[in-house]
């Protein structure tokens, strides 16, 4: 499903050049809930930014489902982002114009569907995060858990083949933490969805069916192998 | 795999939402301040307008009126003006003629001595009322009759002032109705008159001018049947070139012409200078607006930069963003337009109730409303512009980079 080959990227800070990855080269399947850890400016969310697109990395190779998405133009890698990908971020990044349906919806709008099919769509997994009696409310109006919650509506409301989460619980306690946890295990039993989530917190191991160690910009074999 | 769907529809669905639920006041204020760029654009056009009806309206009713016939090419007189009268009566669409004959004079107030030179028109009063509105505007005495020979109907301006010194233009200085003048003609007669009537139109020309009855004046240089020129009254001043033409049609050989073509020089240089100070006055405007409506777009799209991103990062196409901020403009320019359009209503409304006085009258002002869709157009088209440099270059961000904020 993923595949990374000797992935690349480095940060030109004007005459120095930051490498924040030297080297990535990794494999995971479809359906598997893999785990990026390793510590602070390791290069987890750059990773991740490379894998869904967010960013171009200096060189390698990135294929997802067997597209090798490195060689699309700026306007297909729009498309595939909409059409084939999920992403929830450590702030939420809800839309502040839009209320809680309309945040969740948005990304099928924006494929040109019917709005009724997309606001039934968003009630629908609005329903799965346990938010459906809060589709009206605006977003400020919502806990950072409601929040973390409505953005992950939003990342499983075009049913993409993968959803990148970067640390998206870093600004929840325990207590709402667990529950986005728990969301994304059960999504990833229930659905068979395929999600890649960036974390440095030890406790989150247990959810994952697989970790990625990552240090300084590469893939911490030593880690990976206990 | 690309496609472009949704373009206009999604644009449109964050537009509204970013304006029901982005910053009420500044919204009202951009609104506000696109009726004011309106109004600016609009507000010397409609008293130019109001300047040009005046002037209009007075060269009709007492100089012009619709059409005006003249002698044909190098001649002095147009002769058999009696039978052309009559011919013209007869055609439809003809509300009223009247015949005048006019040579030039000296005019001598005896009791005081001053004197004025100038072109003593003659008419027939009864012709002459379906055609002017002199019989409206007499101040002082009555109109001239039929009959009338040794009477004269003389200006305000004309006749002047008691006090010379508050006179706008040399007079013969404070003449009254029954007093009598000298009047010499060219041709060596010399006649006094008693003053039967002062009128006051407020056009300058006419009212330093005086006037007899046409039997006198034939009577005093020995003609009959000539005109120096026939004025014909239509329906409307608008329907005049249409009743040129029809008259032109009856084989009327002399020169035929409208009161606007009569009248192109007289205001010309005047309405010029204005226009230039209004067009100046709305490219000023223009360049307000425009920088406003970018500043205004700027800082909105500024305080979004971080919502772009994600709306980017999600997968939504950067013209999709573009396209609804261009209509969120374009609605502010839709308000914008309608206050504005009411703020000129209301600016007409206080002019009607608190009318101006110029010279020449009370200002009559006119919406032109053909100059308002025209700066409504202008103004459109600039604050896209000016909205489209902010929301390409923020739209066009790295996704990474809009999203850190
Ligand atoms: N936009 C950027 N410009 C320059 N350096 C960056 C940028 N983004 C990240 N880096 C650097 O790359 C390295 C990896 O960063 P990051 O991937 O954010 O780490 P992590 O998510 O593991 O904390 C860090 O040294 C960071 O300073
Ligand atoms: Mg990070």
């Amino acid at each position: 499903m993923i595949d990374v080959v000797d992935l690349k990227k480095v940060y030109q800070m004007g005459l120095v050049e930051v490498g924040a990855l030297k080297g990535v080269t990794i494999h995971i399947d479809k359906g598997e809930f893999v785990g990026i850890m390793g510590p602070s400016g390791s290069g987890k969310s750059t990773l991740l930014h490379q894998l869904g697109l967010l960013d171009t990395p200096s060189s390698g190779t990135i294929r997802l489902n067997s597209t090798e998405i490195t060689r699309l133009s700026d306007e297909e890698r729009t498309w595939y982002r909409l059409m084939h990908l999920g992403y929830v971020f450590q702030d939420y990044a809800l839309v502040s114009e839009l209320n809680v349906m309309e945040n969740v919806a948005i990304p099928m709008i924006a494929q040109d569907r019917p709005i009724d099919e997309c606001y039934e769509a968003a009630k629908s997994v609005l329903k799965e995060v346990g938010l459906l009696e809060r589709k009206d409310h605006l977003v400020y109006e919502l806990s950072g858990g409601e929040q973390q919650r409505v953005s992950i509506a939003r990342a499983l409301v075009n049913n993409p083949e993968i959803i990148f989460a970067d640390e998206p619980c870093a600004n929840l306690d325990t207590e709402n933490s667990r529950v986005v946890l728990e969301l994304f295990r059960s999504v990833n039993k229930d659905l068979g969805q395929t999600i890649v989530m960036v974390s440095h917190e030890p406790w989150h191991m247990e959810y994952f069916d697989r970790i990625i160690f990552i240090r300084d910009g590469v893939i911490d074999e030593e880690r990976m192998r206990e | 795999m690309v496609h472009n769907g949704g373009f206009g529809r999604v644009s449109l669905y964050l537009a509204v939402r970013s304006i029901r639920r982005g910053n009420r006041s500044t919204l009202l204020l951009t609104i506000l301040i696109i009726a004011l760029v309106m109004v600016l654009m609009n507000f010397l056009s409609i008293i130019i307008g109001g300047v040009v009806t005046l002037y209009n309206d007075q060269m009709i009713d007492y100089q012009y009126s619709h059409i005006i016939i003249e002698p044909r090419e190098k001649q002095t007189y147009i002769s058999n003006a009696d039978g052309l009268v009559k011919r013209l009566k007869g055609i439809p669409g003809v509300y009223g003629v009247t015949a005048h004959l006019s040579t030039g004079v000296t005019i001598t107030n005896p009791n005081k001595g001053n004197f004025q030179s100038l072109s003593l028109v003659s008419y027939n009063p009864d012709d002459e009322q379906e055609v002017t509105q002199f019989q409206r505007v007499i101040i002082d005495g009555d109109d001239l009759s039929k009959g009338d020979t040794d009477q004269i109907l003389i200006g305000a301006l004309l006749a002047g002032k008691e006090d010379e010194s508050l006179d706008k233009l040399p007079s013969l200085g404070g003449v009254k109705v029954g007093d009598r003048v000298t009047v010499a003609y060219n041709n060596g007669v010399v006649k006094s008159y008693r003053v039967k009537g002062i009128y006051e139109s407020l056009h300058a020309l006419i009212d330093h001018g005086a006037y007899v009855t046409k039997n006198e004046m034939d009577s005093v240089l020995k003609t009959s049947d000539i005109a120096t020129e026939i004025l014909v009254k239509g329906k409307s001043a608008e329907d005049a070139p249409d009743l040129k033409y029809t008259i032109m049609g009856f084989g009327v050989e002399e020169k035929v012409k409208t009161w606007s073509e009569k009248s192109q020089g007289i205001l010309g240089d005047a309405i010029e200078s204005l226009n230039l100070i209004n067009t100046i006055m709305k490219v000023v405007a223009l360049v307000v607006a425009s920088v406003v409506i970018f500043i205004v777009t700027y800082i909105n799209i500024i305080n979004r930069k971080k919502q772009i991103g994600i709306l980017k990062a999600i997968g939504i196409r950067k013209q999709i963003i573009e396209g609804s901020y261009l209509l969120q403009v374009l609605f502010q320019c839709a308000c914008g337009a309608v206050v504005g359009i009411l703020m000129l209503n209301g600016i007409v409304f206080a002019l009607t109730i608190n009318q101006i006085r110029f010279p020449m009258g009370y200002l009559v002002p006119v919406i032109d409303y053909s100059s308002v869709a025209f700066s409504i157009v202008l103004l459109c088209i600039v604050s896209l512009i000016s909205a489209f440099i902010p929301a390409r270059q923020v739209a066009g961000e790295e996704i990474l980079d809009a999203m850190r904020g």
